[in-house]
């Protein structure tokens, strides 16, 4: 398996290192090394997770309108559980390729354009909600006047599962438990989507609509989904820009059953104040509140948390949180945030989940240095779960561009 | 199409009115789809006052070369490289750059500190040429740069 990613990763290169060879002059190249430690704990628990990652990459104009970039990124990870009992988990070396992308974008007239990106591309639906990650696969916008048309498919299966993080069914929760399997679970994804940019007066209304179908017919289930994702964005005043967008999932397991999920966002920009920022948001994600109906819990594509310190998934579960973020010398950001995660339900159990504090300093002192230090701890509300513990997190990340 | 012709005059005004020029000369850089090394170091010296506004554009590459900033091989008709122009901004201008452009200061990493600052925007590849009205909105850019970090 892991031959079949580093297959990869050299075919990627050696594409593009044949495409060099004809554009020799043009290209550009650079290596990214960055380092990520995580120290959390909580209920008597301590633990770190490291991860360092050596990104090569090289970007290669193709004609006027187009342009290849291509990444191989190698990795090595570490969990290390210290308290209750100490073991651990090394992966010494991955490689797999980052972000291969052929980009591009033509003018077909003055009011229309086209542009496409194929390869190991970023995909993401409108909030990010239902679907965040890098994947295989494609995606192309036709912009006419003030819409703009878009549709994408891609392959999940060459992506490595801890990257991917694709838990829809009890197939992709065996398979994530499973060390053998490195590979997320195939399946194909397929999206149209469509923007009306300012239609209203300084405001973008939408709709994404997203599948994704099982291919492993071998499995216990299979189950296909499809989301239809309406939203409005835009901007009140100067300063204030706010989002409002919903979600509903369909699926046949072969039976029907559907979700919903919603957010909204509300973000205060001062740069006139120290680049103060100020961003209140919420996100809710349906839970199965009609018992033996055909309701169930909100399923994204790629799993998604609502808080950061206490993971708590974003399914079945509604979470409230307010930023704020200033800039008080030049390349220094230093930001806190609350967030309080609750789990609505039908069945009188308290909804109030816990609450959360955050807290969190970039700074990068050169346009190729990037340091970060965050921190941040959880109150769980013990009448929802008498078991659980403050748990906290402290971070630190670093970032050169060579 | 207004809104860019309208930009290029208002940076070309910022730009030049921080010096003065001759009118050929602007007229000749506007026009140009590829500006050389010697129009380059005459802009770019010029308005960092490393020359005075009599001098040509062969006196200012004589000059780049006296600073060891003159692109390696190059005469003063050669076409100038995106990366080469980027480290002639960042010198005449003294800026500062990345870590890794005050360890190694040269063309590759100068071309990625203006890329990182935004003086250097849309679809870009080092080894590009640069025609008359980037380079200008180019300096504009220094000119806000060197501002802010003043």
């Amino acid at each position: 398996m892991k031959r079949r990613t580093s297959s990869l990763a050299a075919a990627c290169f050696a594409v593009a290192a044949a495409l060099c060879a004809g554009n020799a002059y043009a290209v550009d190249f650079g290596l990214t090394i960055s380092n990520d430690s995580e120290l959390s704990g909580g209920g008597g628990g301590l633990s770190l997770s490291q991860a360092d990652d050596a990104a090569l990459w090289l970007s290669l104009p193709i004609g006027a309108s187009s342009s290849i970039y291509a990444s191989a990124v190698y990795e090595f990870s570490g969990d290390f559980t210290y308290l209750p009992s100490y073991s651990d988990s090394v992966r010494w070396y991955s490689i797999t390729a980052g972000r291969v992308e052929w980009e591009g974008f033509v003018g077909l007239s003055d009011s229309m354009g086209l542009g496409w990106s194929v390869g190991r591309i970023p995909l993401q639906d409108y909030s990010g909600r239902v679907l965040n990650g890098l994947l295989d696969g494609a995606t192309v916008r036709l912009s006419v006047g003030q819409a703009v048309v878009s549709a994408a498919a891609a392959y999940t299966g060459l992506t490595f599962k801890d990257d991917a993080t694709i838990l829809i069914d009890a197939d992709d929760e065996s398979a994530w438990s499973d060390d053998d399997a490195i590979f997320a679970p195939r399946r194909l994804l397929a999206s149209v989507g469509l923007r009306l940019v300012e239609v209203v007066p300084f405001h973008d209304l939408g709709l994404d609509g997203w599948a994704q179908f099982d291919l492993d017919t071998a499995g216990e289930a299979v189950t296909n989904t499809q989301y239809a994702e309406p939203f409005i964005e835009g901007r009140v005043a100067r300063a204030i820009r706010w989002r409002l967008w919903g979600a509903a999932e369909f699926g046949q397991d072969p039976a029907f059953f559907y979700g919903m999920a919603a957010g909204a966002r509300v973000r205060l920009t001062a740069p006139e104040l120290a680049g103060l920022r100020v961003t209140a948001s919420c996100a809710w994600a349906g839970g199965d509140y009609d018992g033996d109906g055909a309701m169930r819990a909100f399923k994204p594509i790629t799993v998604g948390s609502l808080s950061s310190v206490a993971g708590t998934m974003f399914t079945d579960a509604l979470g409230a949180s307010l930023d704020a973020s200033v800039v008080p010398a030049r390349g220094l950001t230093l930001g806190a945030g609350c967030a309080a995660n609750f789990r609505p339900n039908a069945e009188g159990e308290p909804a109030y989940l816990g609450f959360e504090l955050t807290g969190r300093a970039d700074y990068k002192p050169a346009g190729d240095v990037t340091l970060t230090v965050e921190g941040g701890c959880f109150a769980p509300n013990g009448a929802a779960d008498p078991d659980a513990s403050v748990e906290w997190l402290a971070a630190a990340s670093a970032t050169l561009r060579l | 199409m207004k809104r860019v012709c309208a930009s290029l005059v208002l940076a070309s005004l910022c730009v030049f009115g921080a010096f003065s020029q001759s009118n050929d000369f602007v007229d000749g850089l506007i026009e140009s789809d590829s500006v050389s090394v010697g129009q380059a170091a005459y802009l770019v010296l010029v308005a960092s006052d490393n020359l005075g506004d009599d001098a040509d554009a062969e006196r200012a590459f004589e000059m780049l070369g006296n600073f060891g900033w003159a692109p390696e091989g190059a005469s003063a008709d050669t076409p100038i490289r995106l990366k080469d122009y980027s480290y002639l901004l960042m010198s005449a201008f003294g800026l500062r750059g990345g870590l890794m452009y005050a360890l190694f200061p040269g063309p590759r990493y100068a071309y990625r500190q203006l890329v990182s600052s935004f003086v250097i925007q849309g679809r870009s590849d080092p080894d590009m040429a640069v025609s008359g009205p980037a380079a200008v909105r180019m300096l504009g850019r220094v000119f806000d740069v060197k501002g802010i970090a003043e």
